[in-house]
């Protein structure tokens, strides 16, 4: 047997036998099934270090727990506070339309829900990944001030109250020893619950992905994908992208990253990546379960005589339009957007994007992109013609006294504003690109959602003269 | 507030309908007066407008008129019906004080999908469910004109974009079948995209010219030409006017032969999922005065079609004589229609009928006497039918009674072919063995009709005449089509079955089988008789490394070839792998067989080794006795062989005959009718010359069965060598352990050194 296998021929013939195997084998169609799916990289599963019988002294506080992290972790602080996620603040960046560059995030830029958190310290810190931030001198270099439990616990039972500390009944230690990746209602805590309740802001993320279904989002539905699978995170610096407090999409996550270039089966679909996102067919509509904010008008904050209902009017907030199963509207998105800063001057007579995604239909990186898109009314100075932040929670805030000109006047001194005593209210808007909520294929959007007599895009507004099925795409 | 919400609703349902434009309304057509009959302007005379006398004013309606397919003497179509919006809306106050309609009410168009759907068939637009409407069955005449749903009722197809998984229709496992009902009506191509005028010069590509060397005519009219002269003989598009197939069918081996053979939709449309008609019996009537039908696909008891059960239909596949003489297989609906017609062969009125049968919603009750057969006082669908002379004749007087002279049962039925409601995705089949398998879809009668009224005799429509490879019987109670035993010209691989070649193919191999059996049994029985060191041996260098290699390739490939053909014969019986996956391998395996037999012939030939297949004239017959005797008789008493293996002479006369047919008759029977069966398509002259696939077919299978023959003896002979696996070593390394005859033992052993 030995001397056979010697022989050139003999190995040659086992080399084409293993070859014609190998070929017979992608015949069959199991070979075939491989690829429909178009998934390049499958998600990792993770186990993680069973963390129960640490922590055997009690832990007083928030920075206590922390402190017993970093004997273990000792690096792990310092990386959480050069992120997003602790700092609230971004790098440098050009802000499209301002001079030099700039620091933005959250800390400093104003939206069109809560407004701003100058002055709203205690209240919007609450989901800040930190303990003890109540005002502008909070200190963003001491490690202890990084709160390690909100990603990392699995108990569900943690839960922060003003300025991030931990709610005083919160079991600490059964927290620390619960540590482990962070799962989906980790993220979801903050994320999902942004602008003030579940489902607010976003449109597609809300407290339904905790424990979804596959028509809810594909992905953590039907696959059971933690929001770590596609926000890849190397120490303690998580992708990912929010238009909302960003301008570029720089560490953006994208559908390729995992799925093939042409991943379906059909060229003509293919044929309509140039144009179009996964996104807009991908994400048929937004706040399938969970209704999400659509308006939100200020201006009718403080009165006595209408009823509170969280979902149409509250006298500290104003009055609200809410939506379940909304549609999306369609934009050209190249992944930059516009940004309103603070001393930015407004035109009262036209709604002001807060945010706006850039791209038009000439420019080739630009892909059709579906939005959320949440209008406002919110105040501003008539005459410096600026948007204004008010305080609301806290003292002096509106919230407690119902006194636009006292809230305004303390939330423009916190912010370096100038406040003439003269407000009133302006239209705004902010977009807010859709990438969760992907439906199982047999839901995405047909052809005639688009195309023909009943089109849910505004071609026209896209820059085309008219439904480009028969005129044929940019070119 | 919940009734102001259903407002605003209400509201914005009622302005989506009004901003969406049922027609494609042109913003070009010009203003124009509107006319009636008499030429006059219809907000003076108050008179119905008149299509010919408006549009005519622009538009040649005597043209039109003579070349239009919506013109004939069953229907008169006029352009109102396919190209204004909304005629009503040419109210008094449409007009301005010129007397021409307002800019706004114009509304005139190319037709739409949605205009032909209202004669032809169920056409649902985007954003509307899919369900079956309430008159859907109400079938008047077996025909696409004159009816709503024709086309949908026929055939079982519905035009609508949406996935079948979506719609209101209530059929089994839905959520699976989440593909559109018209993969055409998803991508918005509409009727008239295929459906169009004929000298439509935006169209022009789509219609082919009828002389055969011109593929496309550029001398299209002008635009305002065309409008004057719109030739309405709308054109009938093939799939092949659009689509190019062979761009599209990587998958499939054969395509040429399939392109061929097969209409696109035996394919593409697997299944229909709307009630296609099987009958219509207007001869009885239900208690609510219709006709009774049954569906296929849908099982239909009391409840109405809306929410009856549905599973879905395989259309019928059959072989079909196109136009042009050629045959195909392709999906059908057949339908039988059944209903009284008069002394002139009119039809009997509906209404007519159900005073026959029925009084205030109650049979009549001599009526109930003779077709209650279980005496339960309610007639059930299956008593429902006039069975015996007797039955017609009570209603046939109660006919006459009521006025109607010489009444007679009359018979139709006809097949409608399966040609839209294209799918695409999952909702096409890929599945071989839908055709290729002995129980396939191209099996089985057909049941048309599970009754016959009256035991009439049907004319057959023109389409069922032109159904191949069967026929229609109509008796006892029933139509049927009933499909000849063995096609004479169809020959599906996996699924057609000739007897000629598959007995005398398993009777050789059962017969070569039980032989080698019987001797391999006695040989083991006279093991002990025999003493294993009878005769001297030496070791000897008999094969070299060529000879080794394609030995073991021709039988490896043998072998595979073997395999996978018997995959692609008996694909139901035998599950080893894929019926496409086996044709391709059996395809690519047959050319490395034959490059392999070329090669191996050219060593034999250059090396001069092919006379060791030549045997030896003179002294043949002793030689060949004495191998015969020896295998009858010496193996089992341990004589030593009769013919010595030399370097020169490897093989026994026996062996030499042996070879010398395989090779010059079966491997070659095999390539060529191997080449004939693949390059079929190629060169159809060719193959029909030599009789056609069912000749070359059968030949190559038979082949196949002997060489599995010769397969299964040759294994057996080779443990006859000096030892049970000497000969088997021998191929392996070389060398043979071949015996030295004693003197004198063999006439002519060495003789030829």
């Amino acid at each position: 047997m030995k001397k056979l296998l010697r022989q050139p021929w003999v190995i040659a013939l086992i080399l084409v036998a293993a070859a014609v195997t190998g070929w017979i084998a992608s015949l069959s169609p199991q070979g075939a099934n491989a690829r429909v799916a178009g998934i390049e990289r499958p998600p990792q599963s993770r186990s993680h270090l069973d963390h129960g019988g640490f922590f055997n002294t009690p832990l007083a506080d928030g920075p206590a727990v922390t402190r017993a992290c970093l004997e273990c972790h000792p690096q792990s602080a310092s990386q959480v506070m050069h992120t997003a996620h602790f700092r609230w603040l971004g790098e440098d960046v050009e802000v499209p339309g301002h001079k030099g560059k700039t620091q933005i995030g959250k800390r400093n830029l104003i939206n069109n829900f809560c407004i701003g958190i100058s002055g709203n310290w205690p209240s919007c810190t609450r989901c800040h990944a930190g303990y003890g931030w109540t005002d502008e001198t909070f200190d963003f270099e001491q490690p202890t001030n990084v709160d390690c439990l909100v990603c990392h616990e699995r108990t569900g039972s943690y839960a922060k109250v003003e300025a991030g500390l931990p709610q005083s009944d919160v079991d600490l230690v059964a927290a620390a020893r619960s540590v482990g990746f962070p799962r989906r209602n980790n993220c979801g805590g903050c994320h999902s619950f942004g602008g003030g309740g579940v489902g607010v802001k976003h449109g597609d993320l809300d407290n339904s992905l905790d424990h979804p279904e596959a028509a809810d989002d594909v992905h953590m539905g039907r696959l059971g994908f933690l929001c770590i699978d596609c926000h890849v995170t190397q120490q303690h610096r998580i992708t990912g992208r929010s238009m909302s407090v960003s301008v570029d999409d720089q560490d953006g996550i994208g559908c390729q990253d995992c799925h093939q270039v042409e991943p379906h089966e059909d060229e003509r679909l293919n044929a309509h990546l140039a144009a179009v996102s996964c996104e807009a067919c991908h994400i048929p509509s937004f706040a399938r379960r969970v209704p999400t904010k659509m308006e939100w008008d200020w201006s009718q904050a403080g009165d006595d005589t209408r009823a509170d209902d969280p979902h149409t009017y509250l006298k500290i907030k104003g009055s609200f339009v809410y939506g379940t199963d909304m549609t999306p509207k369609y934009f050209w998105f190249n992944g930059r957007s516009r940004r309103y800063l603070l001393g930015d001057v407004i035109d009262p007579n036209e709604p002001t994007p807060i945010n706006y995604p850039l791209g038009s239909r000439g420019d080739p990186s630009a892909k059709i992109t579906p939005f959320k898109v949440h209008w406002a009314k919110q105040p501003y100075d008539q005459q410096t013609q600026q948007l204004i932040v008010p305080v609301t929670s806290g003292k002096g805030g509106y919230w407690h006294d119902f006194d636009w000109d006292q809230a305004l006047r303390l939330g423009a001194e916190r912010n370096g504003q100038t406040y003439s005593g003269d407000y009133d209210f302006a239209s705004t808007v902010m977009y807010w690109p859709l990438s969760h909520m992907v439906t199982p294929k047999q839901e995405a959007l047909m052809c005639e959602a688009c195309h023909g007599a009943r089109s849910r895009l505004d071609w026209v507004g896209l820059g085309y003269d008219a439904d480009p099925i028969s005129g044929g795409g940019r070119r | 507030m919940r009734r102001s919400i259903a407002t605003i609703g209400a509201v914005t349902l009622l302005t989506c309908a009004l901003s969406t434009p049922a027609l494609g309304a042109s913003k070009l057509h010009p203003r124009f007066p509107v006319l009636d009959a008499a030429g006059e302007h219809i907000q003076s005379s108050g008179q119905p407008p008149d299509s010919a006398a408006t549009c005519g004013k622009c538009h040649d309606a005597f043209y039109i008129d003579a070349h239009s397919s919506h013109v004939n003497s069953a229907r008169q179509a006029d352009c109102f019906d396919c190209h204004v919006e909304d005629v009503a809306a040419w109210s008094a106050e449409a007009f301005d004080e010129d007397g021409l309609l307002r800019r706004e009410v114009v509304g005139v168009g190319s037709a739409t999908s949605e205009r032909c759907g209202r004669c032809h068939g169920l056409v649902v637009l985007p954003g509307e469910p899919v369900s079956l409407p309430e008159d859907y069955a109400s079938v008047r005449q077996l025909d696409i004109k004159g009816f709503r749903y024709g086309l949908s009722v026929t055939t079982g197809t519905i035009y609508s974009g949406q996935p079948v998984s979506k719609s209101y229709v209530n059929l089994e496992n839905k959520g699976e079948l989440s593909f559109p009902w018209d993969v055409h009506a998803e991508r918005l191509v509409g009727c008239p995209a295929c459906h169009a005028a004929a000298n439509n010069p935006a169209q022009a590509q789509t219609g082919r010219g009828k002389l055969s060397y011109i593929g496309r005519d550029p001398r299209t009219p002008t635009i305002s030409a065309y409008l004057e002269h719109p030739d309405h003989r709308l054109t009938n598009a093939s799939c092949l006017s659009c689509h190019e197939p062979t761009a599209a069918h990587d998958f499939l081996p054969h395509q040429r032969r399939h392109f061929e053979a097969l209409a696109c939709q035996s394919c593409h449309v697997p299944q229909v999922f709307a009630p296609s008609l099987a009958w219509q019996d207007a001869t009885v009537v239900d208690l609510r005065g219709e006709p009774l039908r049954e569906y296929r696909g849908f099982e239909t008891t009391n409840e109405p079609l809306g929410s009856a059960f549905g599973h879905g239909h395989a259309p019928f596949l059959v072989p079909w004589e196109t136009a042009d003489g050629n045959r195909k297989v392709g999906p059908f609906n057949p339908v039988a229609r059944f209903f009284w017609v008069d002394e002139q062969g009119a039809q009997v009125p509906q209404e007519t009928v159900r005073r026959a049968y029925t009084n205030d919603g109650q049979y009549w009750p001599e009526v109930l006497a003779l077709l209650d057969k279980d005496g339960d006082k309610v007639l059930h669908a299956d008593e429902l039918v006039l069975r015996d002379t007797a039955a017609v004749q009570l209603i046939a007087s109660r006919m006459a009674a009521l006025g109607v002279v010489g009444p007679r049962i009359r018979g139709l039925v006809d097949a409608f072919p399966v040609v839209h409601g294209v799918t695409r995705g999952r909702g096409v089949t890929k599945k071989c063995g839908e055709c290729h398998a002995t129980g396939s879809r191209l099996t089985g009668d057909i049941t048309i009709a599970a009754r016959l009224p009256g035991g009439v005799a049907p004319e057959i429509g023109p389409r069922l005449k032109t159904w191949r490879g069967g026929r229609v019987e109509a008796s006892g109670a029933s139509i049927r089509w009933t499909r000849d035993a063995e096609t004479s010209d169809l020959y599906v691989f996996g699924h057609t079955r000739v007897s000629w070649s598959d007995r005398t193919g398993l009777f050789l191999f059962a017969l070569a089988f039980l032989g080698v059996l019987s001797h391999g049994s006695y040989r083991f029985y006279t093991r002990k008789r025999r003493s294993p060191h009878a005769v001297r041996t030496e070791r000897k260098y008999l094969y070299s490394a060529y000879e080794r290699i394609w030995h073991w390739l021709m039988a490896a490939g043998v072998l595979a070839l073997l395999v996978t053909g018997f995959q692609i014969h008996y694909p139901a019986q035998l599950h080893l792998m894929a019926f496409d996956a086996a044709v391709t391998l059996h395809d690519v395996l047959a050319v490395v067989m034959v490059a392999n037999a070329f090669l191996s012939f050219f060593y034999h030939l250059a090396s001069s080794a092919i006379l060791q297949f030549v045997p030896d004239r003179r002294g043949l017959m002793p030689s060949l006795l004495a191998q015969v005797r020896y295998y009858t008789q010496g193996i089992f008493l341990g004589q030593p062989h009769p013919t010595a293996k030399t370097a020169q002479r490897k093989l026994n006369p026996l062996q030499q005959l042996t070879y010398l047919t395989l090779l010059n008759i079966l491997l070659p029977l095999q390539v060529t009718t191997g080449v004939l069966i693949w390059t079929g398509s190629r060169w159809p002259e060719a193959l029909a010359a030599v009789g056609g696939l069912s000749i070359i077919g059968p030949l190559h299978n038979l082949g196949s069965w002997l060489l599995l023959t010769f397969f299964v003896v040759h294994l057996y002979l080779i443990t006859t060598g000096h030892t049970l696996t000497s000969n088997l070593a021998a191929m392996i390394d070389g060398y043979d352990e071949v015996e030295v005859p004693s003197s004198g033992t063999t006439a002519d052993g060495g003789s030829r050194a």
